[in-house]
Order: structure tokens, then C-alpha cells, then sequence
């Protein structure tokens, strides 16, 4: 079920009633409820990969109990590679399989031997690097000792399915996620209306910013041959505005929605593409993906208190790898590598944490040195937002020889038309908001706050507005796919 | 709890109401009278939309529309004859592809069903609503595009004060865009000499079949005179695969209705923006033309398809 489709607009304000209303008796019922609804919702793209869910979910359980249980160090850690292995076992036969197989299939025609081993026709869960990666947490965090283990194995469930982030995240960590599944919610009135806000906000960046923008970013990558750097480049800012408008808005709604249902979330973006440098960037992008790989991977490599070369090694492992959980392509792991390309002079430098505040913080705009560092840091993402959004190298490639050519110069081809002069100011009146907003959790999250009812309300049914102008897609959200 | 509710009960109660007032708005705004004038009109999808360019042609009206079918197209008419009953003779575009199977996605595929039930929502029928619901199994998701559509309409409307423009229910539109010199470089050389033939279309829209059938009842109904007409295309437009298949169809269903066929129209690739329709430089050409023939007395003559082939042989010359 998609956040934005008329499905959904009636499947949530049925469980909202019903969980507060019918379900809210005991912390077991609304518990229990939340399982099944969440299940539901994961039916509704396709009912066979609930098993998937529910088998990770036990395994995880019973694995973090036997972790927990345990005495002896090495039955532990035999208890935590079961848990490690299983997961991305079922990550990896999914979603990287034939990835595999056709690779290993071209490295051994190279050598001139065939490997006949067939493809499958197999078809990618959704959601399965959010959930695996949250499943995974758990049992990891209760081999560290940060988290003790859930006799029952209902809050554990829940805390693998809970719809609002089950298909997309916020990758959740078990250590702040469970313990809110411990404990029976009660209804807030400002936490849903906050949710409720920041959940229109969500909207907003995906059915109007996003969905407007894959137009022209689809048409261009599609048809890249046909068009010169200039087109090219345009391009890639649209998907750059594309990819942030449907991401940071799928989070949105997710933050919000779990809001409703008496959970809080952590932030997912805190306006990435307003950084000074590509560190701040990684920082404020994806924020539970990156502090996932952090923590889970890139500290006990020896992260960068280690030497130089460790440093290396280990920046471009962490980013190689982020780029692989995104897809079995090379692009993605072209794109880890330019990014670590990107990071590493600034982490061997040790300028890597200059930029830890809000940009401009309680000034209405940034200095010249912060305006520079913004537009340059934005460039660096969007040529690399290139690769990422090329079906091959071979494409990403001719894209950057033509946008490094004097094609660059040249007039794009595509029309400023009404459309394109609308959405271009749409794009920018958001950027606004978003640099009003900076200094909170979502841009809109004050906003307005302080008017009069009468404007607060019209800018509310301003954005409803836009939202309705530009709905009936319903495209579906990008990182579905991952 | 229950004020979290009541609030948001209240907040979002002013959407529908805002629809219903949008729905009511256009249904008493829509301009549908056109010039006294205008006495015959053309109707179709985008093809006569992008080439009869109404002010160069005094006595046409334009309500050709971007992929709408003869089920869009019939109940469009109803309104605007009863607004115009200055007009009577009524040029259908009918070409080779508007009986492909494709028009039923156009009637009730979800990629054109919420703009095209947007705008005509108060003219469609109950059998018409009853055939989009029965092949639409998700019509109730156009709930949303609905809503949009009608407060698009409504803005739109509320803007210009009359609502007679191709984004409302159509009209000439001119197309700057010329994108041959891509579409052509792409074509096969077997392309260009011609799409291999078809001695069958594989698949028809019978709805739309029959819904040209119900537009042309009506209009004798309310004497109207009909012709079927063929703007011309590109000569390596696809659809003439099915030329054969096409001229047979029309023998064994529609011979009691006059063709006329322009499809022999001499243009080069410039006056064209892709295979299909001509650019605004084509239509304007091409319009001259048409409003010369129309002042000659095309529709009143006997064998008017002779008529069109000789003027079109003197282009040639």
C-alpha cells in the first residue's frame, strides 16, 4: 500500500479509530493489533512475503533470547553469526543473487570457461533491506549488551512490522524502538497534530516536489543519448529534487504516522542538501542508514581513530557497501565509491566535523563562505546523484562525458515551458520553506505557528491544495525498490 | 481524543465541500456557446486538435481533445449542439487509429480516466458510468483525481471567467515542438519505406466502435450533418499498416456516412512535431487550405472527395 493512494486514505484513519478506540484496552491488544494491521498493509503489495516478515521476526526473537542466555562467549557469538548469516541470507538470495550469478557468469566467460548456472525469476520484497537491517539491530544490540531480550515474542514482531516505516524506514534501532512496544500508549493531542503536520508535509514533498520532478528526471534519463550536457545536468538537479522530495517525504509521513499511534521516531533527513560539505551531507542524509552502518560496521572495523591506510580501507568499505544495500548494480557501488572519493580528503584532513551545527543557525541567511560551501556541496551531489540514477555505467559514463563537454554550453533542449517555469518556482518557494524551517525537525514544523488562525489554516489548505493539483499519480516511492 | 477528531473532522470537511462547489461552479460556468458563426465543428482526439487552427478557419469549431475517444466525444457533443444550434454539420476525426484496442484504455484506463470523467462527470450517463465502472475495477481510486481535476477546472474557470480552452474541453492548440529529426533517425530503414502491412487490425475497441455509431445517431437525431474526415499524417505514421484493413472496415460499417479523406495532404517533416500531428507551422498551412476548401463549398458539393483530390493534386504540381 502506498502512503500516497486513496488505499491508504482509508485503510489509516480505520486503524487510528479502531486502535484507539476498540484496541486500546491493554498494552497486549494494541500490541497485537498493530501486528496484524501491519500485516495487512504488507498483503496489499503481496501477501506471499509476509512470511518473510514473520520468519525474520521469530528468528531474530529466538536468536536474541539465546544470545541473552547464553554464558559462554563463543556459543554467543555462534548464536550471533546465526542470526547475521540468516538475515542477509534471505537479503542476499533476493536481492543479489542474480547480481552474482550474471557477474560471476561474465568474470568466467573472461577467463574463457562458461558457468551454467541459470537466473531466477525472482521478485524483490519490498522493504526487505529496511526490515532485515532493523532485524538485525536487535540481535546485534543484545549481543553488546545495550538491549535485553523480549520473553514475548509479540513486541518483537511489532517492532519488525510496524507499518508506518515496515517498507521504507526510518531504519529503527531496537534499542529506542522496543521499549516504546513495552509500554501501553495513551492518546497525546499535540504529538498526532504534530504527526498529522508533519505527515502533510510528507505529502506535499512527494506528490508535488517529487513526482513533478520524476517527470522531467524520467524523460532525460530515458532518453539521455538524445540530449547535450546542459539537458543532462538539468536533469540530474531534478532527480537530486526528485530523490530528496521522495525519501525525506516517505519519512515524514512515517515519523508522523507512528506520532499517531504514540510512537516517536527518530529524524530520517535534517535538510541535507543545505550542507557545507559532503560530510555534513552524510550526516544529514538517510540519517538511519548511515548511523546504521556507523555503529554496526564501520566502528568495530576501527573507523577512523585507526591509521591512515585503516582509515581508507574502512571509508570506502562503509561506503562501498551503502551503495550495494541500495541495489544489486554497479552504479550503486560506483556511486558508494564517489562518494567516498568525496569524503576521504575530508576525513584525512580532519575537517570532516568543522560543520556539526545548523547552517546560518538564528540568522535569516548564510554568510558567503556558507552560501559557497552549500552550492558546491549540492553540485558534488548531484553529479553523483548521476550515477545513481543511470540504469548502467556505460550510461552514467556518456552522461558525464557530456556534461563535462562544451555541451555543457549549450541551450537544453527541453522547452521552459508553463509546466517547467512552475515547477522550477515550486522548487524554489520549497527551498524556502525548508530554509525557513532548518532549525526544526521537519521544515514546517513551526511554521506559522505564531499567525493569525486564519493564515495558519490558509497555508495549511494551500499545501492541501497543491497536493490535490498534483495528485493521481500515485508513483511509487524510490526507495521501494531497495 | 475526541477534540483531535472533531478538529480534524472540521479541517478536512472543507475539501468536499470545496469539490461539491467545484462540481456545481463548472456545471454553471462552462461556456460552451461559440461563435454564431461557427456552423459545423470538428471532434476527436488530439489529432484535429494540434491541425485546424479555428482562426484561420471562419466557419470551424474545434473540440478535438488530446486522447479522447468517441465515449468522451458523445457525451461532450450533447451540451454543446444544445448551446449551438447554429451548428449543423459536425467533421468526426476518424483515422486509422482510433479503432486500435489501445481506445479502451483511453475510455477507462487509469492513465486517462480521472482527467477525462473530471471533466465530464455531469454529462456522462448512467450506462456510461455503469461501462467504466464494470471495465475499472478501481474507479473508486479516482476519487482523488477527481477531486482534482474539478478544482483544477474550477480554478481554471474562476481565472479566465469561461471555461472553452483545449485544457477544458477542447479546441485548436498549437504545437511548436518538432521532434522529427529524433523520431526519424530512430526508424528502420523497413520503417521507412513503410510499416510492414496489416491485413488485420489485432485487436478493436468495439466500445469505441460503438460509441461512434451513438454520436452518429445523434446527430441525425437532431439533423446534424456527419462526415467522417482523415487529417493528414506523416507518411511513415504506423497506423497505415493497417490501410487495407481500415478502408474495409469503414466500407462494411460506416458507408452510409461520407469520408473525407486528406490523408494525401503534401507536407514535408518540418510541418510536423512527430508522426502523427502536425506542428503549429503544418496546421497552419494545412488550415489555410481547409478554410479555402470549406469556402469553396466542400461540404455542399456531390462528390466531395473528388473535390478534395483534385485540390490537393493542384498542391502537388
Amino acid at each position: 500500500m502506498l502512503f500516497n493512494s486513496i488505499d491508504f486514505a482509508i485503510f489509516l484513519p480505520l486503524v487510528f479509530l479502531l486502535y484507539w478506540f476498540v484496541f486500546q484496552k491493554n498494552l497486549e491488544i494494541q500490541n497485537v493489533f498493530l501486528i496484524i494491521v501491519s500485516y495487512i498493509f504488507y498483503a496489499w503489495w503481496d501477501w506471499r512475503f509476509v512470511s518473510l516478515i514473520i520468519l525474520s521476526s521469530c528468528l531474530d526473537w529466538y536468536v536474541g533470547l539465546r544470545i541473552y542466555n547464553t554464558k559462554r562467549p563463543k556459543l554467543k557469538k555462534a548464536w550471533l553469526w546465526t542470526s547475521i548469516t540468516a538475515d542477509l541470507g534471505i537479503l542476499g538470495f533476493f536481492k543479489y543473487y542474480n547480481f552474482f550469478i550474471e557477474n560471476f557468469s561474465k568474470a568466467f566467460s573472461f577467463f574463457g570457461s562458461e558457468l551454467n548456472v541459470g537466473l531466477l525469476n525472482i521478485i524483490l520484497p519490498v522493504g526487505i533491506s529496511f526490515y532485515t537491517f532493523q532485524a538485525l539491530s536487535y540481535s546485534i544490540d543484545i549481543y553488546r549488551g545495550n538491549l535485553v531480550p523480549s520473553k514475548k515474542l509479540i513486541p518483537v514482531a511489532a517492532y519488525v512490522a510496524f507499518f508506518p516505516q515496515l517498507m521504507a524506514g526510518p531504519i529503527e534501532r531496537a534499542t529506542h524502538l522496543l521499549p516504546q512496544f513495552y509500554v501501553k500508549r495513551s492518546f497525546n493531542y499535540d504529538n498526532a497534530v504534530n504527526g498529522l503536520r508533519q505527515m502533510l508535509w510528507g505529502l506535499f514533498k512527494k506528490v508535488v516536489i517529487a513526482d513533478n520532478c520524476a517527470e522531467y528526471a524520467n524523460m532525460i534519463f530515458n532518453n539521455s543519448s538524445d540530449y547535450s550536457g546542459s539537458t543532462l545536468f538539468i536533469g540530474s538537479v531534478f532527480f537530486a529534487f526528485q530523490i530528496y522530495g521522495d525519501f525525506s517525504g516517505y519519512s515524514d509521513m512515517a515519523i508522523g504516522m507512528a506520532q499517531f499511534f504514540g510512537f516517536k521516531f527518530k529524524r530520517n533527513f535534517a535538510f541535507p542538501y543545505f550542507s557545507r560539505d559532503i560530510a555534513e551531507f552524510w550526516r544529514r542524509w538517510h540519517i538511519s542508514l548511515s548511523t546504521w552502518f556507523r555503529d554496526y560496521l564501520y566502528i568495530p572495523l576501527g573507523g577512523s581513530r585507526a591509521g591512515i591506510w585503516s582509515k581508507i580501507r574502512n571509508t570506502f568499505i562503509i561506503f562501498l557497501v551503502s551503495g550495494f544495500w541500495h541495489g544489486a548494480n554497479w552504479t550503486f557501488i560506483a556511486w558508494g565509491g564517489l562518494n567516498a572519493l568525496y569524503f576521504l580528503p575530508l576525513l584525512l584532513s580532519k575537517r570532516n566535523r568543522l560543520n556539526l551545527g545548523v547552517v546560518a543557525q538564528g540568522k535569516l541567511l548564510p554568510s558567503r563562505r556558507e552560501v559557497w560551501g552549500i552550492f558546491s556541496t549540492f553540485i558534488l551531489t548531484v553529479l553523483a546523484w548521476i550515477l545513481f540514477r543511470s540504469e548502467s555505467i556505460h550510461q552514467a559514463w556518456d552522461i558525464y562525458i557530456k556534461v563535462f563537454s562544451t555541451s555543457f554550453f549549450t541551450h537544453p533542449e527541453i522547452a521552459f515551458s508553463k509546466e517547467f517555469l512552475l515547477l522550477s518556482l515550486l522548487i524554489f518557494l520549497f527551498m524556502i520553506i525548508e530554509w525557513v524551517g532548518r532549525e526544526g525537525e521537519y521544515a514546517i514544523e513551526y511554521f506559522g505557528l505564531r499567525w493569525n488562525r486564519f493564515f495558519r489554516y490558509a497555508f495549511y489548505y494551500l499545501v492541501i491544495a497543491f497536493i490535490i493539483w498534483y495528485s493521481g499519480k500515485e508513483l511509487e516511492f524510490i526507495y521501494f525498490q531497495f | 481524543m475526541s477534540r483531535f477528531i472533531i478538529k480534524s473532522f472540521l479541517f478536512l470537511t472543507v475539501i468536499p465541500i470545496v469539490v461539491a462547489f467545484s462540481v456545481l461552479y463548472n456545471y454553471w460556468m462552462v461556456d460552451w456557446k461559440v461563435d454564431a458563426k461557427k456552423d459545423v465543428a470538428v471532434i476527436g482526439t488530439s489529432v484535429p486538435t494540434y491541425s485546424y487552427n479555428v482562426r484561420l478557419i471562419g466557419r470551424l469549431a474545434n473540440l478535438g481533445m488530446d486522447a479522447e475517444t468517441y465515449f468522451y466525444n458523445y457525451y461532450k457533443l450533447q451540451p454543446f449542439l444544445k448551446k449551438n444550434p447554429q451548428v449543423k454539420t459536425l467533421l468526426i476525426e476518424f483515422d486509422n487509429r482510433v479503432l486500435e484496442g489501445r481506445m479502451n484504455d483511453w475510455i477507462w484506463g487509469d492513465r486517462w480516466l480521472p482527467d477525462k470523467v473530471g471533466k465530464y462527470a455531469l454529462y456522462i450517463d448512467g450506462a456510461g458510468y455503469r461501462l467504466l465502472l464494470k471495465q475499472n475495477p478501481k474507479t473508486y481510486k479516482l476519487m482523488v483525481p477527481f477531486i482534482k481535476s474539478t478544482f483544477k477546472i474550477s480554478l481554471k474557470t474562476l481565472i479566465r471567467g469561461r471555461f472553452y480552452t483545449n485544457a477544458g474541453l477542447g479546441g485548436y492548440y498549437p504545437r511548436y515542438q518538432n521532434n522529427m529529426k529524433r523520431i526519424l533517425s530512430k526508424l528502420s530503414e523497413e520503417e521507412k519505406t513503410g510499416f510492414p502491412k496489416q491485413e488485420d487490425y489485432r485487436e478493436m475497441s468495439q466500445v469505441n466502435i460503438d460509441y461512434l455509431h451513438k454520436l452518429i445517431k445523434f446527430c441525425k437525431l437532431h439533423n446534424v450533418k456527419v462526415f467522417l474526415l482523415r487529417t493528414p499524417m506523416h507518411k511513415w505514421y504506423e497506423g497505415y499498416k493497417y490501410e487495407d484493413a481500415f478502408q474495409q472496415f469503414y466500407k462494411d460499417n460506416f458507408a452510409g456516412v461520407e469520408f473525407l479523406d486528406f490523408k494525401n495532404f503534401p507536407m514535408d517533416d518540418s510541418e510536423f512535431s512527430d508522426l502523427s500531428h502536425m506542428n503549429y507551422k503544418g496546421s497552419e498551412r494545412y488550415s489555410k487550405w481547409f478554410n479555402s476548401l470549406l469556402n469553396d463549398g466542400l461540404l455542399e458539393r456531390k462528390n466531395k472527395q473528388e473535390f478534395i483530390d483534385n485540390h490537393i493534386a493542384l498542391l502537388k504540381k
